[in-house]
């Protein structure tokens, strides 16, 4: 066994596609924790999605054995780390299971603003932080140019930047001794009651809820009844173990050491991220610090496109939630779309992710409404307080005393060119600035106070392209606000449309009901007859526009040769239609739904 | 009295593929014509000669690159395969270009009796941008030594929803076109496919980057309007629309093509040729000209392919071909031969087309109204059969 000053706890911190799953592959392999010949490519991210999105969903560790040059040989763990805004409070979990973290940067790219919450992050907790300047083999590498961002943004010394290429192999050694020499190795207090953080977790089929877990100190064995401080859930463990990367079981785990446990529980509920696990012989006198409840902030209703699929949907919910502890769903119906149900995610990229895997894994076509937050109502004559998470479901303006929504503490990084900008963007927003700080001469540090209802709707990928991919954004919940906010309604042919509802403050409500209205004009396909497409709050119309009646849908020719075809033409064009939802008289393809998402391209 | 039958032969051979098309066709191939001439004479043999034969149709590709004795050689071979033979009209499609000289007099001779001229407009910035090698004098010549050879019964092709011509240049096309004096006039909007699809001919890669641009260049509205016009002008001249394409002087209409709508069996010889047995298969020939070839002259039909129709897609058809028709279809035949009203199979579907102004119901009659030709697809779906689309 391996003693704890040889253990090394590391993450990995990089932004997308500057080669943070090549890096771990090639740490893998030259330590030959796997094969090369078996290897398959980027072994740390599981999912197809995440290969495809470039992003890491569930953090995994991995134990790697490396003989150092100092004739020892050590056990590194590599912790991942999720990488986007959605899962800040998983990333800063995986980190402070670590005392080290990788910061790799592209040598033909230079810093992106993205990587730099998530060093801050490290950095705020201690971690050493070792720098790399990765891909120097391409002919466009500029690692001088990097070592000047990293020396001015993170007053990191040049000296320490090791330059490697995680393709071709370069600098790998000189990583691996760096872990070894720079990261400290875990304090491990073996004598005191196990105290273990709960990094991530999964549900597994089998096993139950596998939690991932750094020892902080005491010892884990595998016969030991555990419980989870935060929930109170406590359960036999089925296995004990680590990942090389294939798991291992082992007989116990120490102080300073990362593993996984699996615990027969039956929902992840019961062991989430955070909370820390001890035994329930001699439980931690208290638990470790920083555990929060995952907080679904974005809810969107999502619908079978065809009703009959309502029980396998029901099916896959129930799938994921087990297996994702920021998910939560409940029935509902809707006027237009029929029965779904209404979803809460933490943010909008895990909506996104959830639905694409319940449309892929689950062989699925949905429809999912425009993402709303959860408003607080407060009616006349009445003291209680309506939640309404579901546009639709609002009552009408006579019956509303006060709406409140919530409101997020956002910090945007960005190169100081985009200022202007970024500012203008938040204020359209309803942002309320607060204060800019300067990270260096060229990049500032800028906070605002916005409604989560403004930052869910497009936000991030406006923040994007005003500031050429360059602005970071991170959030925080703060809490409930009054706004004079109003329903939007929409009306295509006359019917209002109830999942194409949305909530928006007064003074936006003129613009966005345009927006809307414009947008849907060029989603909805010309039908048969002409259809007009309004806005209106309450009985008001605000906006309108009409969609043309189509004028020629034939098939010039049809003669011997062409019958055929002709034939399984029009099949196809049948089945496409089927693929609308139907609102009265109209198709409606499925993204006109998300039209809302996309409104202020034209205006932004 | 036999039933009647029809036969179509194909002739793949071009000088020039145009872009748009997408029928078989072959081009610098013309040494081969000798060897698929004999061929066609070969797959007649080959294949049942069911019926009366009453209509044969020349179709390309470009027939009119084969001499009159090639053609009269393959008139006499189908009249000696057929039993029972009535011709009362053969067809046969002509290139109108300066460059290839149609043997009019030797068609005549050889029995046809019918010209469909491949003229496309008679504006030459419109032959241009259709890439279609001949000028507007190169048609009018070729239609006036058509009918000097005794031709009485000349169609012509014309084509609108070309990009860039304009609802004036499309009236003065027709009105040249009318000053021909034509007997037949097809008025095809230009349609083009930009996906491969397995039943065309897969287009060359010029092909689709044409395609793409003039796609771009393409109005639908504007198409519509000039279809309008055309039903106007054509009318106005004294031709009658009897499909959704096709005007004729009275008693000019093309039999062979009626025979298609109203699913008559029809044998299709020569490469890509489709052929339906008027009950419940249709089968088509290899598009391949080689592989055709090589199927033939080991004595066998060179078959790519077949469909076996089931009732309910026999009905579809029936009301898809009927629907072409301006007259129409007659509910009680289709419930007579199917056992069902067409109507009844998705009343909402079709009371939707109905009270669109696209379908008109008259009594026992349905046909498409003036819009309604203009959206037939749209109003066909509403017949296309459910678990056909859901697969």
């Amino acid at each position: 066994m391996i003693p704890p000053e040889r253990i090394r706890n590391f993450s990995i911190v990089a932004h997308i596609d500057h080669g943070k799953s090549t890096l771990a592959d090639r740490l893998l392999e030259v330590t030959q924790t796997i094969d090369k010949r078996l290897m398959q490519s980027q072994v740390l991210d599981s999912m197809d999605l995440e290969r495809e999105k470039g992003i890491t969903i569930k953090a995994r560790a991995v134990r790697v054995h490396y003989d150092a040059a100092d004739g020892h040989t050590y056990a590194l763990n590599l912790i991942d780390t999720p990488g986007h805004v959605d899962f800040t409070y998983e990333v800063s979990r995986s980190l402070q299971a670590c005392e080290g973290a990788i910061l790799v940067v592209d040598a033909t790219q230079g810093i992106e603003a993205q990587t730099l919450a998530n060093v801050h992050l490290a950095m705020a907790q201690n971690l050493t932080i070792i720098p790399v300047i990765n891909k120097i083999d391409l002919p466009s590498a500029d690692p001088e140019m990097v070592m000047d961002e990293l020396e001015e943004t993170l007053a990191i010394p040049r000296e320490e930047v090791i330059l490697a290429s995680a393709k071709d192999g370069t600098g790998i050694g000189e990583i691996l001794e760096a872990i070894v020499a720079r990261v400290p190795a875990p304090a491990h207090e073996a004598d005191a009651p196990l105290a273990a953080l709960v990094f991530d977790s999964h549900y597994d089929q089998y096993k139950g809820v596998v939690a991932y877990v750094r020892l902080a100190s005491g010892v884990l064995r595998d016969h030991d009844r555990i419980r989870f401080m935060a929930t109170g859930a406590e359960s036999e463990i089925l296995e004990l173990g680590y990942f090389r990367p294939q798991p291992v079981p082992t007989k116990r785990l120490v102080a300073g050491e990362v593993g996984y446990v699996a615990t027969g529980l039956k929902s992840i509920r019961e062991a989430q991220v955070g909370d820390t696990l001890t035994t329930a012989a001699h439980p931690a006198p208290q638990p470790l610090p920083g555990y929060q409840e995952p907080l679904p902030l974005v809810f969107a209703g999502i619908y079978p496109l065809r009703g009959d699929d309502y029980p396998e949907l029901r099916e896959a919910l129930d799938k994921l939630h087990l297996n994702d502890a920021g998910f939560v769903y409940e029935p509902e119906s809707s006027a237009a779309l029929g029965f779904g149900f209404r979803c809460g995610f933490l943010g909008l990229l895990h909506m996104e992710i959830t639905q694409e895997r319940l449309e892929r894994e689950f062989d699925l076509d949905l429809i999912a409404s425009a993402p709303s937050v959860e408003y607080r109502v407060k009616l006349h004559h009445r003291d209680d307080e309506l939640v309404v998470d579901n546009p639709a479901q609002m009552p009408g303006p006579g019956e509303i005393e006060q709406i409140s929504e919530p409101w997020v503490a956002t910090q945007v990084i960005t190169p100081t060119d985009y200022i202007g900008p970024l500012m203008e963007l938040a204020t359209t927003r309803r942002g309320e600035f607060q204060n800019m700080e300067y990270l260096d001469p060229k990049r500032v540090n800028m906070h605002f106070e916005m409604p989560l209802g403004e930052l869910i709707i497009d936000f991030y990928d406006q923040l994007k392209s005003r500031s050429s991919g360059y602005a970071s954004l991170d959030y925080t919940y703060i809490g409930y606000r009054p706004g004079d906010l109003v329903k939007l309604d929409v009306l295509v042919s006359g019917e209002p449309v109830d999942a194409l509802s949305l909530i928006v403050h007064r003074s936006n409500a003129y613009r966005s009901g345009k927006a809307l209205v414009e947008k849907l004009k060029e989603l909805i396909p010309r039908q048969m007859f002409e259809v007009p497409v309004q806005a209106a709050i309450g009985s008001h119309i605000i906006s309108r526009e009409t969609i043309r009646a189509m004028r020629k849908n034939v098939l010039a020719k049809c003669y011997g040769g062409d019958i055929t075809r002709k034939r399984k033409l029009l099949e196809k064009q049948k089945e496409g239609k089927q693929r609308m939802k139907r609102i009265g008289s109209v198709e409606i393809p499925q993204e006109a739904f998300l039209a809302v998402l996309r409104m202020n391209e034209s205006a932004g | 009295m036999e039933p009647s039958h029809h036969l179509y032969v194909h002739v793949p051979f071009c000088r020039l593929v145009c872009a748009y098309c997408d029928f078989v066709t072959v081009g610098g191939r013309a040494d081969d014509i000798g060897r698929y001439a004999d061929a066609v004479r070969r797959e007649l043999e080959l294949r049942p000669a069911p019926g009366e034969l009453r209509t044969v149709y020349f179709g390309g590709g470009t027939p009119s690159l084969l001499d009159g004795a090639t053609i009269g050689s393959i008139l006499d071979a189908a009249r000696a395969r057929w039993a029972s033979v009535a011709l009362d009209e053969v067809t046969l499609e002509a290139n109108p270009s300066g460059r290839e000289t149609p043997d009019w007099e030797g068609y005549r001779r050889a029995g046809v009796t019918r010209i469909s001229l491949g003229v496309q407009s008679l504006r030459d910035e419109e032959l241009t941008s259709l890439a279609r090698g001949h000028t507007a004098v190169e048609a009018r010549d070729a239609f006036a030594s058509a009918r000097a050879a005794g031709f009485a019964d000349v169609s012509i092709d014309l084509i609108y929803g070309i990009g860039g011509q304009t609802l004036d240049d499309w009236r003065d096309g027709l009105e040249r076109a009318l000053e021909l004096g034509p007997d037949h006039i097809s008025c095809y909007a230009l349609q083009l496919a930009l996906q491969p699809d397995e039943w065309a001919a897969p287009p060359r890669a010029g092909a689709l980057r044409w395609r793409d641009r003039m796609v771009r260049r393409q109005d639908d509205e504007l198409a519509g309007d000039q279809y309008a016009l055309a039903a106007d002008l054509l009318g106005e001249a004294g031709y009658a629309q009897y499909e959704l394409s096709s005007w004729a002087r009275p008693g000019r209409e093309s039999r062979h093509n009626a025979a298609y709508w109203a699913r008559r069996p029809y044998t299709g010889i020569g490469a890509g040729a489709h052929s339906y047995d008027g009950v419940a298969e249709r089968s088509w020939n290899e598009r391949d000209l080689d592989a055709y070839l090589a199927g033939v002259e080991v004595g066998e039909r060179p078959i790519a392919g077949r469909e076996a129709l089931d009732a309910t897609t026999r009905a579809f058809e029936a009301v898809a071909l009927g629907l072409r028709r301006v007259s129409g279809i007659r509910r009680s035949d289709i419930a007579a031969e199917f056992g069902e009203d067409p109507l009844d199979r998705d009343p909402a579907a079709v009371e939707e087309v109905v009270r669109a102004g696209l379908l008109e119901l008259d009594g026992d009659r349905v046909r498409l109204t003036a819009r309604g030709r203009l959206m037939a697809s749209e109003v066909l779906l509403a017949f296309v059969p459910e678990a056909v689309a859901r697969r």
